[in-house]
């Protein structure tokens, strides 16, 4: 009932917390697609390039979130606020979203490529209407993956300036504040569940597994 | 109508050559098959007819055409090509698949549909349940019929099938050739078919050109590699019942032609009456199951000679002192 309340009472931080959150996470996943979806179908290109590529995705991965992004801040020109969360966020994408593109293209069946080239087809057409439709799965649930977690890291964004739902949770603790946190970890796990239902429901309804 | 020209392959300037001058000449509607012992460059020499791997050196024809010369894609999509895994596409169903080359060649969309129904017909797949199913939802038979009417969905003169029925469980593979070879009485493709199965090799191949050690060791048709190898390794490969194998592709006329010339024909005739182009097997299966020991054998209705078990018996020691 007094998480209710909070809720009432707090709307407007509630409600700019959350916009931030989503803002936030919608466009290092924009960016993140949009760059390393490029990158992972030309590392499925070259083994040395890929081991490198795939590589370095792995230390960043392996980097705590925390650090990384107080890492950011001590760049110039990116300091405190979104641009450092957001090449952050997308750099942790990196590891998931390669790796899913990479092993994705990789998976499909030689001797379908084989057969598409017997018959004709040129190296653009195997492309798009072999190897991407066939790898559509395994790089759907390399996002899957990514969104999830970009929701979950973003709240550690609100270390470095980002008034997010993360800045609920973290303002709770500060004023040992028992309801504030409760709500935040609510909210944000409200938004992954539901982000993780409807990506669920995306992959069962539209993208086939062969 | 395919042409090779002392072809070799190797995979790099120091490496041995895995094909080491190859000469071949296939004609027009002729299923030449290419066997050999694993290794010794059969698959390798289909594939650079097809430009799937280029040769290192030496020329191959396709209707006096040089291969080098054409687009290695425009090549391919003028070539039937057949592979043991089939390889039809997962995401695509039977129809899509069939549609492939069609589509590349800018059919329109009735003239892919009516091709595409009429090719399922030929191989006894109803186009109304089949046309819309997904490959996984099709038996390892099916799957292969469908690979080869995609092969020549767009009415290749040439196919290249590399094992085709290789991954077929045996009884389904002797219809599956059956079918084939009828098939082939209407399409009259000109055909290179790989095999390691000499017995698929006899039944499928007009000629044979046996690989080994990186060359063909012998080209001749299935009834001269049985009788006449020409060397040790041939006659080994071909196995040592090579003399009841052959009885399957000598046809009655040619016993009749040889007893004939021997003085041997018999005189009176049977009740049995085979066409003079079965098999010596086939003349043995009817006087065994009917205990007789003379069959008639006719040509256009005309019944020119009878052949008995011992006359029978001379010719076939004849073939073994071979």
């Amino acid at each position: 009932m007094n998480l209710f309340q909070f809720f009432i009472r707090q709307q407007d931080f509630v409600i700019e917390c959350t916009k931030n959150t989503f803002s936030l996470v919608l466009l290092s996943l924009a960016v993140s697609l949009l760059v390393w979806i490029p990158v992972g179908i030309m590392i499925s290109r070259s083994k040395t390039a890929a081991s490198i590529v795939l590589n370095i995705a792995n230390i960043i991965f392996c980097i705590p979130s925390l650090a990384l992004f107080s890492i950011m801040v001590t760049i110039p020109f990116l300091g405190i606020g979104r641009k450092s969360a957001l090449i952050a966020l997308v750099l942790y994408s990196m590891m998931p979203m390669l790796r899913s593109i990479y092993s994705g293209l990789l998976s499909v069946d030689k001797n379908v490529i084989e057969a598409a080239k017997g018959m004709g087809m040129n190296k653009n057409k195997i492309f798009l209407e072999v190897k991407l439709p066939l790898a559509a799965s395994s790089i759907f649930s390399g996002i899957r993956v990514s969104i999830i977690m970009l929701i979950g890291l973003s709240t550690i964004s609100t270390y470095i300036g980002e008034k997010n739902i993360g800045r609920i949770i973290s303002s709770g603790l500060a004023r040992q504040d028992i309801e504030m946190i409760l709500a935040g970890t609510l909210l944000i796990s409200i938004v992954s569940l539901t982000a993780d239902l409807i990506l669920e429901f995306i992959e069962k309804r539209f993208v086939t597994e062969y | 109508m395919i042409k090779l020209e002392d072809v070799k392959k190797r995979y790099g300037e120091n490496e041995e050559y895995v094909i080491d001058g190859l000469n071949l000449d296939i004609k027009e509607g002729e299923i030449c098959v290419f066997i050999g012992p694993s290794g010794c460059g059969k698959s390798t020499t289909l594939k650079m007819i097809n430009r799937m791997i280029e040769t290192t050196s030496g020329e191959i024809y396709i209707n006096g055409e040089n291969i080098k010369d054409q687009d290695p894609d425009k090549l391919r999509m003028n070539i039937g090509y057949v592979i043991q895994e089939v390889g039809l596409l997962p995401h695509k169903t039977v129809a899509e698949n069939i549609a492939i080359v069609p589509k590349l060649f800018g059919w329109s969309k009735t003239e892919i549909d009516k091709r595409v129904s009429e090719l399922l017909e030929i191989v006894g797949l109803d186009p109304k349940e089949y046309s819309n199913k997904y490959p996984r939802e099709l038996s390892g038979g099916q799957m292969q019929r469908v690979g080869v009417i995609r092969a020549i969905a767009a009415n290749p003169t040439i196919m290249l099938m590399d094992e085709p029925f290789g991954a077929v469980d045996p009884i389904g593979r002797k219809s599956i050739q059956d079918e084939f070879l009828s098939l082939q009485k209407t399409i009259k493709k000109t055909i290179c078919f790989v095999t390691h199965d000499i017995d698929e090799a006899i039944k499928m191949g007009d000629k044979i050109a046996v690989f080994n050690e990186k060359k063909i060791v012998q080209v001749d048709t299935p009834k001269n590699i049985l009788l006449n190898p020409v060397s040790d390794f041939v006659k080994e490969f071909i196995g040592p019942d090579r003399i009841n194998k052959s009885y399957k592709v000598i046809c009655a006329y040619e016993v009749i032609d040889y007893l004939s010339s021997k003085n041997m024909i018999e005189g009176k005739v049977s009740k049995y009456i085979l066409n003079h182009n079965c098999s010596v097997a086939e003349i043995i299966n009817t006087m065994i199951s009917n205990h007789v020991d003379v069959v008639s054998i006719k040509r256009n209705e005309a019944i020119i000679g009878s052949i008995t078990f011992e006359k029978l018996g001379c010719y076939l020691e004849h073939l073994g002192g071979n």
